[in-house]
């Protein structure tokens, strides 16, 4: 089969519009298309783990809200514990009241010195001297045990017990103690 | 046998020659090729597509969790402050020292014939976090440093019981000039002063709470 020169041409140039559609179908169709298609599936690789960090926040925090209450109880267990005003103002009272109910007359307390509370925020720290000038031993043992218990935002931090020169009977106490309080 | 002319040989090759007509042929090729390449871009289209979608889907969840994660974040802080306020308060409150309980166990070693005249302590709070306790006292017996011994002894079992740490040591142990009388009797005497030492922070759990008075049985004179 021969072909004639009209044919020739039109066959050459049936290839090249041929190449030129190729090259447009891959460039200009199927690369943005292929392009656009590794973008989502890497976007979508890149939020799946940031979806799951979220997820993982907010379960974290649920998991700790569970845990908030019993806290929340105790700082109102303590807030409730101090009373509202200046703490020169009701500490030595409330000591000398509990010391007297439990058999101890004649204490004194006065303030020693304002600490300052790093770990506790929103609190401080009061230090407190009490002078019991006479008292029996057991007296004594039994008030600041009573003390102990139902003052637990209260810790003894020295004590000194001295036994009476001239009656045996009695002791001279001194003890200072430290008190949280809020700020 | 009868001869056959083909007069139409002519009009066949030029049928022939249209049938297979190469600028037909690879219209026909291309026309495949179109159709194959269209199909091949529905296709990818659709990959595209689904993937752009998964996307958007994970995106829109994101966009939703995002504020959340924030709020929860800022949540978190908060109530972690919360519960470590909360922790030390407690803990603070459970690692104080009950001098009381440990008043009734030393009493309870004071035999008759000692006499404690004085009675320091200290929580160390600021000093490193060791507690003391100074326990001066005078002893009366035919063998009055045996009995100071036994009661140093003594007093370190009972407080090793609360705080298996402590230590009970001597600072000083003495002979008296003096001579007691006990139970009648003259005795030679000793004063000592013991040195208590233990540390809060190996208390196996949270202390006891004090017992309300003391005991009753003994009666000890600091």
């Amino acid at each position: 089969m021969k072909l004639s020169k009209d044919q020739i041409q039109k066959i050459v140039l049936g290839g090249m519009l041929f190449c030129g559609v190729i090259y447009s179908y891959f460039e200009f169709l199927l690369g943005p298309l292929s392009s656009g298609r590794e973008q989502a599936l890497k976007n979508t690789q890149e939020i799946i783990p940031k979806i799951a960090a979220a997820r993982a926040q907010i379960a974290k925090t649920k998991g700790i809200e569970a845990k908030a209450p019993a806290s929340q109880r105790i700082i109102e267990q303590v807030n409730a514990m101090i009373p509202e005003g200046a703490p020169i103002a009701w500490v030595p009272t409330r000591l000398t009241e509990l010391l007297k109910r439990e058999g101890v007359e004649k204490a004194s307390a006065r303030m020693v010195g304002e600490h300052s509370e790093k770990e506790l925020t929103g609190f401080g720290k009061y230090g407190w001297s009490v002078e019991i000038p006479r008292v029996e031993f057991i007296t004594f043992g039994g008030a600041l045990s009573a003390l102990e218990n139902s003052e637990p935002l209260m810790e003894v931090q020295t004590l000194e017990v001295e036994a009476g020169r001239e009656d045996i009977q009695f002791q001279r106490v001194s003890f200072t103690l430290h008190n949280i309080v809020r700020l | 046998m009868a001869l056959r002319i083909n007069l139409y040989h002519e009009v066949l090759r030029a049928k022939r020659q249209e049938q297979y007509d190469p600028l037909k042929l690879s219209l026909i090729g291309l026309i495949v090729v179109v159709v194959g390449m269209a199909g091949y871009y529905v296709v990818q289209l659709k990959r595209t597509s689904d993937a752009r979608t998964a996307f958007n889907v994970q995106k829109a969840e994101f966009d939703r969790l995002s504020p959340e994660q924030k709020e929860a974040e800022k949540k978190e802080a908060e109530l972690n402050k919360q519960i470590d306020l909360a922790e030390k308060l407690t803990k603070r409150m459970e690692k104080r020292i009950y001098w009381a309980p440990l008043f009734e166990s030393i009493m309870a070693t004071v035999p008759p014939n000692v006499q404690l005249t004085k009675l320091t302590c200290d929580t160390g709070r600021e000093k490193g976090g060791t507690s003391q306790m100074n326990i001066e006292g005078i002893a009366a017996d035919h063998e009055p440093r045996a009995v100071a011994e036994d009661l140093r002894k003594a007093i370190a079992e009972r407080i090793a019981a609360k705080y298996p740490n402590a230590t009970a040591t001597f600072r000083n142990l003495d002979d008296s000039t003096e001579h007691l009388q006990v139970g009648g009797k003259r005795f030679a005497a000793v004063v000592f002063t013991i040195n208590v030492a233990f540390r809060i922070e190996t208390e196996p759990a949270t202390p006891a709470a004090p017992t309300k008075r003391l005991a009753k049985n003994e009666t000890p004179t600091p």
